[in-house]
């Protein structure tokens, strides 16, 4: 087990570093200028040229890629063009909330897809087939909208936006929450009439086990295996998802961040926010390896 | 009606609910909403297909190359894939689009420089598994010139998966285009598209709510009907492949 964690880990390192130098490829090497976006076309050349030295662009490419390896190691991110302040400092202040809003996500995704992927292996097998396969390909930007429509203008029940309490959670959790319960709810149904189908519940229904028994003791247990992996590969996408959750309820995040940078084209941050949200990924992808192969012992064989 | 211009602004109908003369009514600035919900399905489709397109150019030879050859090909593409395949999917689109400057081109042009890894996946590994086939070796040895047995052999049966494939892309790339418009970072203003609309219509939910309703509504429309195409498509391709044995 401990082989497995350490491999998957030396594994991971050579491309978590093609993916730290396609970030930073991906902000040096497109058009579009940030001292242009900082000044203004209309500065002047020795001016321009104050700045571009001030933020160390006037080194060749390769000098600045090694430069920034070097300062992303002693947790030197940069510093933002629009703040001034360091972008690791603003990303750990925009954690707490994105964090809150993935937890409140998988609570409504694990619930959600367990209740659906139950139901959806029983009687109601085709009702809830078409309510998942809606719920799981339409964006959480079109339900975010409509469930603000129903419960916060219209019945009041709850806050439009902001992150004030518990209740202003509710909404953005159900909104970023409901396509990956669906998407798991249909990867548990369908794990589940797989292994009714098996030989091994034939034999116990035919030795007279009860049917409610070889669900929960034997069928549940073996489907929830691609379930759980799903479960941590979703966990890496939240923070995507979360991007456009939190720009519809205004909510404090990362993902914020990344747009607000975005649209003043603060490169530091915007380079921070893709490093940060994609080193997560590669962790919870890496997890999800992890787990499966601590829960499966086929896995761990390999 | 259809064909009224989306940007025609009329200050007597802002924010008036569906009538007559605006069967869905108008936005803030006047304008009328089912011709900007035409206008924006249209630009929805046209990305779907364009980033379809693209990335079908570039995905399907490079599989067909690495699957058939394997070799460097191989090597290089599929490491590039694996790269491209540790983000987080709309993240990279949406910092491309944003550094490159919104437009419908460059929506085009970032889905796509992501997206050729699903079909060149897909190709690579239906490629390998027909390559060893008795026909496929048979049409080798008779002489048979690479390309010609690439397009009477090995695409001909592996048309299935590749057509649930591009229909699946399509759906995403329309998703993703809306997404990135309802973050303002898609298709720049005036412009009409879905994702655009709905994040204008949030503003006025109280007074207009048919700005919210109206183009979520028709997002939901647009990507289940997709969806269920593919569903359609990979269930008669399934049923085709059993019904041959």
């Amino acid at each position: 087990m401990f082989n497995i964690i350490v491999r998957r880990l030396l594994a991971m390192v050579p491309t978590a570093l093609l993916v730290v130098v396609a970030v930073f490829l991906l902000i040096h090497a497109v058009p579009g200028d940030p001292i242009d976006a900082l000044l203004g076309e209309r500065a002047s050349v020795a001016d321009r040229e104050a700045l571009r030295v001030a933020l160390g662009l006037h080194l060749p490419l390769g000098e600045q890629l090694l430069r920034f390896l070097g300062g992303l190691v002693q947790g030197d991110w940069g510093t933002s063009l629009v703040s001034q302040k360091p972008v690791l400092g603003l990303l750990l202040e925009r954690l707490p909330a994105t964090c809150l809003l993935a937890l409140g996500a998988m609570a409504v995704a694990l619930s959600g897809g367990l209740l659906l992927g139950l139901l959806g292996s029983g009687r109601w097998r085709r009702g809830v087939d078409n309510l998942t396969l809606v719920l799981a390909v339409v964006p959480s930007f079109v339900w975010g909208p409509l469930l603000v429509l129903v419960f916060a203008v219209g019945l009041g029940w709850l806050p439009v936006s902001g992150m004030s309490g518990l209740l202003s959670g509710i909404l953005p959790s159900v909104t970023l929450g409901v396509g990956m319960a669906a998407v798991l709810a249909r990867m548990l149904a369908e794990s589940l009439q797989h292994e009714q189908q098996a030989d091994y519940l034939r034999t116990l229904l035919a030795k007279g086990g009860s049917g409610a028994r070889g669900l929960w003791r034997h069928a549940l247990p073996n489907a929830l295996l691609p379930t759980v992996q799903l479960l941590f590969l979703q966990l890496g996408m939240v923070l995507t998802g979360a991007v456009l959750t939190e720009a519809v309820f205004g909510w404090p995040g990362v993902g914020n961040l990344l747009v607000e940078a975005l649209h003043q084209r603060d490169y530091p941050v915007i380079q921070g926010c893709l490093l940060l949200i994609s080193l997560i990924y590669m962790v919870c992808v890496l997890l999800a390896d992890v787990v499966s192969a601590w829960l499966d012992p086929r896995v761990r064989g390999q | 009606m259809l064909f009224t211009d989306p940007l025609i602004i009329d200050l007597a109908a802002v924010l008036a609910p569906p009538s007559a003369v605006h069967w869905l009514g108008a936005d803030d600035l006047g304008r009328d909403v089912l011709a900007r919900v035409v206008a924006g399905v249209g630009a929805s489709l046209t990305v779907g297909f364009g980033v379809l397109l693209l990335t079908a150019l570039v995905g399907i030879p490079l599989g067909l190359a690495a699957g058939w050859w394997g070799g460097w090909v191989e090597r290089v593409a599929g490491k590039v894939s694996e790269v491209v395949l540790s983000f987080p999917g709309l993240l990279l689109a949406l910092a491309l689009t944003a550094l490159l400057g919104p437009s419908l081109l460059n929506v085009v042009v970032a889905l796509g420089l992501l997206g050729w890894v699903g079909f060149y996946r897909l190709t690579r590994v239906q490629v390998q598994r027909l390559r060893g086939l008795a026909f496929v070796r048979a049409a080798e040895l008779a002489g048979v010139g690479t390309v010609r047995i690439w397009l009477r052999h090995i695409l001909p049966n592996c048309a299935g998966p590749l057509q649930v494939e591009a229909l699946l892309m399509v759906a995403g790339a329309m998703v993703a285009e809306a997404g990135l418009s309802f973050l303002g970072l898609g298709i720049p203003a005036p412009y009409p598209s879905l994702g655009g609309m709905l994040r204008d219509g949030m503003r006025f939910m109280l007074v207009a709510p048919w700005l919210v309703v109206i183009p979520a509504v028709v997002l939901i429309g647009l990507t289940v009907l997709v969806n269920l195409a593919a569903k359609v498509l990979r269930q008669r391709w399934d049923n085709a492949m059993q019904g041959g044995r």
